[in-house]
């Protein structure tokens, strides 16, 4: 019982995530720009454009297979302009929180990359209006379990090392430790950050897809992006059970046999490629 | 006249201190690999933190140009220290990366990864699936 953590000083520890002696200066300053109400194009822009490093990374994502731009986007206002407020804002911070974490959680970068260019094959595949922000969906979706990391490591380890232990999933295992899991921690996130419903909804629910209301397609693409990234074996250090997928969201996505096999070789194409992201 | 030497030797110290920290910042910005898609295979690449002493080095570590530690370099526990200290994101080391597993060992963790859904007929279907393309990556 002592191990429980009460979910409402939970969500307000997660929720105070600049307060966070570990986060550093640029993810405090995102974070409180990715809350303001009214962000316009210029003044994400101009914050991206004033950091060299963040720029270059973000532009190596956009030009990665997850994006599917290849070396066609070369400044941050023309991906803006191309990809949307909402899908630059995305990367923004899934650039930034996933290179932080990537030596402490071993493969989730890795893993939310392949999630990422997976999501945007079938949001192509299923003609989505925007793919590229199911593909943000995709990359952000576990960044619950970083936010998890980061406020309750040494839980996180007991959680870590009873899924590994009983063979279960981390998100089961996470259940047991805390009264919510990574998708919870990250839905509250996606919405202090003021991220659209359909992406805020796919974080929530991408591992109970049934539940979601408005998103119901993306959520289903990027809970079967996540089982398909597992079954090929990308990214699985730190989490290598696959995912059970649901059978009402596979039969929304009426994939084929070939359609799998695509997603499969898109994988390995991506993971085997030289960009740097990976 | 000693006092006023030493004066100047701290500002020339500062100045130096300060067009030196800029350098190392920029140096540290040049500093990257130059990976060779075609050569990745076998090739492991790690982060810096991941380094070991014994380590064979399956890429050469470059600072702008120039060659800081050549490919083949065995890593002691100071390169290990040095090159963690150069900020970069990945490094090459010798060593079989996953495709260079043998396939049996391959088709051992995928196996390993599906031990939970033997009852589910559609994930069996997937795990078929996933089983025919680890095969085809190897022919
Ligand atoms: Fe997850
Ligand atoms: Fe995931």
């Amino acid at each position: 019982m002592s191990d429980t953590i009460d979910i409402s000083l939970m969500r307000e520890r997660v929720e105070t995530i600049e307060a966070l002696p570990t986060v550093p200066a640029t993810l405090k300053q995102i974070s409180g720009m990715l809350e303001k109400p009214r962000l316009s194009i210029e003044e994400l822009g101009r914050f991206i454009a004033g950091d060299p490093a963040l720029t270059s990374k973000i532009l190596k994502m956009v030009n990665s297979a997850a994006y599917g731009f290849p070396n066609r986007i070369s400044s941050i206002s023309h991906a803006i302009m191309l990809l949307g407020l909402n899908v630059v804002r995305g990367l923004l911070l899934g650039v930034s929180v996933f290179e932080l974490m990537r030596r402490n959680i071993e493969g989730l970068w890795e893993h939310s990359l392949g999630c990422a260019v997976a999501a945007r094959w079938i949001a192509q595949k299923k003609q989505v209006k925007e793919p590229e922000e199911v593909s943000v969906c995709g990359l952000l979706h576990d960044i619950g379990k970083v936010i998890l990391i980061l406020h309750f490591p040494e839980e996180y380890e007991k959680v870590q090392a009873k899924a590994g232990k009983e063979g279960i999933t981390l998100h089961e295992a996470e259940r047991v430790f805390f009264d919510a899991t990574h998708s919870d921690v990250g839905s509250w996130l996606a919405r202090k950050w003021r991220f659209p419903v359909n992406l805020v909804e796919a974080i929530e629910y991408h591992h109970r897809p049934r539940l979601s209301k408005s998103a119901q397609l993306e959520t289903a693409i990027v809970h079967v992006s996540d089982a398909l990234v597992h079954a090929k074996g990308i990214g699985t250090a730190h989490d290598d059970l696959v995912p059970a997928i649901n059978p009402d969201a596979w039969g929304l996505l009426q994939l084929s046999v070939n359609d799998i096999k695509a997603v499969l070789d898109e994988l390995e194409e991506a993971a085997s490629s030289e960009t740097e992201v990976w | 006249m000693k006092g006023r030497n030493l004066k100047n030797l701290d500002k020339t110290r500062a100045g130096v201190n300060a067009l030196f920290g800029t350098c190392l910042a920029d140096i540290r910005r040049k500093i990257r690999y130059i990976p060779n898609a075609k050569e990745l295979k076998g090739l492991r690449k790690i982060h810096p933190d991941k380094l070991e002493p014994g380590m064979i080095l399956a890429k050469p570590i470059l600072i702008g140009s120039a060659v800081f530690l050549g490919e083949g370099v065995v890593l002691t526990e100071r390169l290990v220290s040095r090159i963690q200290n150069m900020n970069l994101d990945y490094a090459f080391v010798e060593g079989r990366s996953e495709q260079d597993m043998p396939l049996e060992e391959a088709l051992a963790l995928l196996d390993h990864r599906f031990r939970n859904c033997d009852g589910s007929d559609l994930m069996m279907n997937i795990k078929e699936i996933v089983r025919k393309h680890i095969i085809e990556l190897y022919e």
